[in-house]
């Protein structure tokens, strides 16, 4: 048994090896991450290269791009810059967040109900189906609204939403793999072994299964940006005076004639932030899925 | 007989991330014309892709070296559109795999036309004819019904007697037939040894060049057999000759292992195809071997045959 | 045949159901008496409890929900989503007084984007891992990343305000249409250009391929007599599906615009608190989205020879 584990370990160590060097040779991987670790950082180091994104200076509204404010400033007079390079980190704890509670809840539902099959199963796809059905923007501005008129706007509110439309992709790719992983030879015989079926979900099935649902959820972080960037400009989502990418470009929206910066930046950081986890997703998605076992994303 | 195409020195390394799989490595070889030569090899030895490399067929990330000389030509320095008018016309490959090497929304019968009314200038109503005489001829009946349905509604068998009527229907040369038994019960391959039978009763000078691994299967229908291991041809016999007096051991070691000679598994394992042992490259297995084989061995005359063993020197 | 297409209309109706109880619910999901809610949103004012009381007989609250359920559905099959909150109207009104422009803007989004996905689709396909198939990838990677509203903000500056050659926003003339349209169709094209090319290259790793390419055929032949057809079949599936997003996929367009159709009538309506129409709205959507994969089901079903002629 220990025997067994050891060298079960030293595999997922040597596999991990390879994959590592794999992804950080593929071009679009390195790009990616390049992007992503760029604007991380510049979250990270909001306090040291920004201002206060907070501060109002009505003397100085609407002003445009100068070098004491690289962006211009807002309605408010605060400084867009700041707000742009801290909008980097609300935009990412909150994406990152949300990602992370969908999967463990979209995985852990999606294996048990394929794992277990039968009625359990057949219930949970139906319920998969019907979630999936509503489109996701659409059923993302709804929960919102019924949430705020319920709770009160809060950032919750759209943490919330969006993990209820969310969990269904990891659900449904976590369902999809193990039904399928279920019937092949090496479970059978790792039934036939003796190994519980917990051992074997965990052990088997949950491992080769793991390729799909990372890049399944690189790709939905850049989603969940893009989500949230779009409540913000419709004023569903985070509320100012948090600085969020999407409602700045809201309030850019009304001044587009004459301070037009203020829509501008924020848009370029969205757009940035979402291109660099699509190229991180593509690239991984070459590295763990050779062309001839695509999964689709729906 | 003449030779029909020689093949010289040829070298085909796949470029990987892994490392340079060295799939043929130094291959010299001649087909006659009007003979049925078997290029027989386990799994990895190179035999399919010797194969596709006549006709450059692989992909764009390989390295080939050497000479394929057809028609006085060298088939590898020949350009994108010279090598088309060969393919098809003057070569036909049969695949692998009738499953999937049919297109599955084109008719049948148009697939099987598509090389006359290309390489022979057929209009499409002769070419038509054409196609229904030649399902006809291997056995597709009601061969008009036949030639207007889709590959998946042909069985198995079925699907492979129109990948052979379509290597055939342009009269070519050499067809070479990749695996022609792969996957196939031990019952239906009587059907294919019939199948090549029949083309041979058509068109008597054309040369057959089968890649296979089965056995039993080329004894019945080579005239000749060549044999592969690890990216080198090591044996090239007549077919009566090699079935009773195998030279190579390698050779010796594959007929034993048959059912009908005792089933005697070979010893060991093929060598990687990234790094290939220096020498010979059956040595690990070789009962034989000796401080010899460290040194790659030439091929040596023995009788009517060719070996590459020290042991014929 | 007959029997497939049977059996996935009987596959459908538990979807519809559970879509269809989904939409109800929405309302009684979440903390807070729907009664009081109601009341609060449509008077405005805090409600005493006698004015919630005799709210909740008068709109049949206080029965079980499976009765309201019912009571529900069966108006909604009639076509009855009951009134808006916020105009009195009833709601299938409002719904199909707006439908136009969401049409509008769908099909020529649709027609424009389907056409350059497919030219830069095969283009990339065939120049494969050449220069101008990375340029291609590239454009459809960006499309798929820029926020549209975003751009239609910028095309809006650079179009408008600064050249004052295209409105803003309003809804009326072609000139209103065309940056609507182009911002949609950006990252519309660029998400169907993806897959078209990755069909494509799906069918040409095949390997009746390899048999065609044996027989000699140039590669412009095996591409779009051989490859093509085969590519056509997910293709023809996926672009169907995307007609699901004719209800309100272009919600950040038409809200960035000002583009009177269904997309900004939810976001209004949320806003305005009217929740008859955003149920209607999320409850069509989803019908719509099942319905339009039955009819791809079959249509599938249809073009696929195998399906068609075979078991």
């Amino acid at each position: 048994m220990v025997i067994e584990m050891e060298f079960a370990a030293r595999t997922i160590r040597l596999r991990a090896n390879e994959k590592l060097t794999a992804i950080l040779g593929n071009r679009m991987c390195f790009a990616g991450l390049t992007i992503i670790t760029l604007i991380a950082l510049m979250g990270l180091l909001a306090p040291l290269i920004a201002d206060d994104p907070y501060k109002t200076d009505l003397a100085n509204r609407l002003t445009p791009p100068s070098p004491d404010h690289p962006f211009g400033t807002d309605q408010l007079g605060r400084d867009l810059f700041s707000r742009v390079v801290y909008g980097a980190r609300v935009s990412l704890l909150v994406a990152i967040t949300i990602s992370l509670i969908s999967m463990t809840l979209g995985c852990l539902i999606g294996a048990v109900s394929g794992y277990i099959g039968g009625y359990l199963d057949d219930i949970i796809g139906r319920i998969i189906d019907v979630f999936l059905s509503i489109p996701e923007l659409i059923f993302n501005i709804a929960l919102v609204g019924i949430l705020c008129v319920s709770f009160g706007a809060s950032t919750w509110n759209v943490i919330l939403a969006i993990v209820i439309t969310n969990w269904v992709s990891y659900a449904r790719i976590t369902r999809g793999m193990v039904l399928s992983l279920k019937e092949r030879e090496f479970v059978v015989s790792t039934r036939a072994m003796g190994a519980s079926d917990f051992w074997i979900l965990f052990k088997h099935i949950i491992p080769n299964a793991v390729g799909p649902i990372i890049v399944l959820a690189t790709l939905n972080v850049g989603n969940i940006i893009m989500t949230i960037a779009s409540l913000g400009f419709l004023g569903l989502g985070i509320q100012p005076p948090t600085p969020e990418w999407g409602q700045i470009l809201n309030s850019g929206k009304n001044y587009i004639t004459t301070a037009p910066w203020i829509a501008t930046f924020p848009g370029l950081a969205i757009m940035l932030a979402v291109l660099g986890f699509n190229l991180l997703g593509d690239g991984l998605r070459d590295v763990f899925e050779p062309k001839s076992r695509r999964m689709s994303y729906g | 007989m003449d030779n029909l195409l020689v093949i010289e020195d040829l070298h085909v390394h796949f470029l990987l991330n892994s490392g340079r799989v060295r799939a043929v490595d130094g291959v010299n070889l001649s087909v006659k014309k009007g003979e049925t030569l078997c290029l027989i090899g386990e799994s990895g030895s190179g035999k399919s892709v010797l194969g596709l490399s006549m006709l450059r067929l692989l992909p764009s990330n390989v390295y080939i070296n050497g000479r394929i000389i057809f028609d006085g030509k060298n088939l590898l320095e020949l350009g994108e559109e010279e090598i088309r008018k060969i393919r098809g016309k003057k070569i036909a490959w049969v695949p692998q795999n009738p499953a999937t090497s049919l297109n599955p929304v084109l008719k049948v019968g148009f697939q099987v036309a598509e090389p006359m009314i290309l390489h022979l200038g057929l209009d499409k109503t002769r070419a038509w004819s054409k196609v229904v005489k030649l399902l006809d001829f291997f056995g597709i009946r009601p061969a008009e019904k036949r030639a207007s349905e889709y590959p998946h509604q042909f069985s198995g068998g079925m699907r492979q007697r129109v990948l052979v009527a379509m290597g055939t229907s342009t009269n070519p040369e050499l067809i070479i037939a990749d695996e022609p038994t792969k996957g196939i019960d031990a019952s239906k391959k009587v059907q294919v040894v019939r199948l090549f039978r029949r083309i041979r009763e058509e068109r008597e000078d054309v040369s057959l060049l089968l890649i296979t691994h089965d056995l039993p299967l080329a004894r019945v229908l080579a005239d000749r057999i060549a044999v592969m291991y690890c990216g080198h041809v090591v044996e090239v016999s007549e077919a009566k000759t090699f079935f009773e007096e195998p030279l190579h051991p390698y050779s010796k070691a594959l007929l034993d292992s048959l059912p009908s000679r005792g089933l005697k598994p070979i010893k060991g394992f093929s060598p990687s195809m990234v790094n290939p042992p220096e020498g010979c490259r059956f040595r690990d297995r070789c009962d034989f071997c000796s401080s010899r084989c460290e040194e790659l061995p030439p091929f040596f005359d023995a009788g009517q045959s060719t070996v590459r063993c020290w042991m014929y020197a | 045949m007959l029997k497939y297409i049977l059996r996935r209309i009987l596959q459908i109706i538990p979807t519809l159901i559970g879509v269809s109880f989904l939409s109800f619910s929405l309302l009684y999901v979440f903390p807070g008496d729907p009664a009081e809610l109601i009341v609060m949103i449509n008077s405005g004012v805090e409600p005493s409890p006698e004015m919630v009381e005799k709210f909740r007989v008068e709109a049949g609250l206080d029965k079980p929900l499976i009765v309201q359920y019912i009571n529900w559905l069966s108006k909604v099959i009639k076509g009855d989503f009951g009134t808006s909150w916020s105009t009195g109207e009833p709601v299938i009104e409002e719904i199909a007084g707006r439908f136009p422009a969401s049409a509008q803007l769908f099909f020529s989004t649709f027609l424009i984007s389907v056409a350059f996905a497919f030219l830069l689709g095969i283009i990339a396909a065939l120049y494969r891992d050449k220069a101008i198939d990375h340029i291609c990838r590239f454009w459809s990677l960006i499309g798929i990343s820029i926020p549209s509203f975003w751009l239609g903000l910028m095309l809006i500056w650079v179009f408008s305000v600064h050249l004052h050659l295209l409105p803003a926003f309003g809804y009326g003339t072609l000139k209103h249409a065309i940056l609507p349209v182009i911002t949609w169709s950006v990252s519309f094209m660029a998400i169907k250009a993806r897959f078209i090319r990755a069909s494509l290259l799906d069918a040409l790793n095949q390997d009746y391929i390899l048999t065609a390419r044996a027989k000699g055929l140039s590669e412009k032949t095996i591409v779009f007599r051989h490859a093509l057809r085969n590519a056509l079949i997910p293709v023809v599936t996926y672009l169907s599906l995307s007609m699901s997003h004719l209800i309100v996929g272009s919600v950040m367009v038409e809200v960035v615009f000002a583009w009177p159709g269904l997309g900004s009538l939810l976001v209004e309506s949320v806003f305005k608190r009217d929740f008859p129409v955003v149920q209607a709205l999320v409850l069509l959507s989803a019908v719509i989205f099942t319905i339009t994969n039955l009819i791809v089901d079959i249509l599938y079903a249809v073009i696929d020879p195998r399906i068609r002629y075979g078991d």
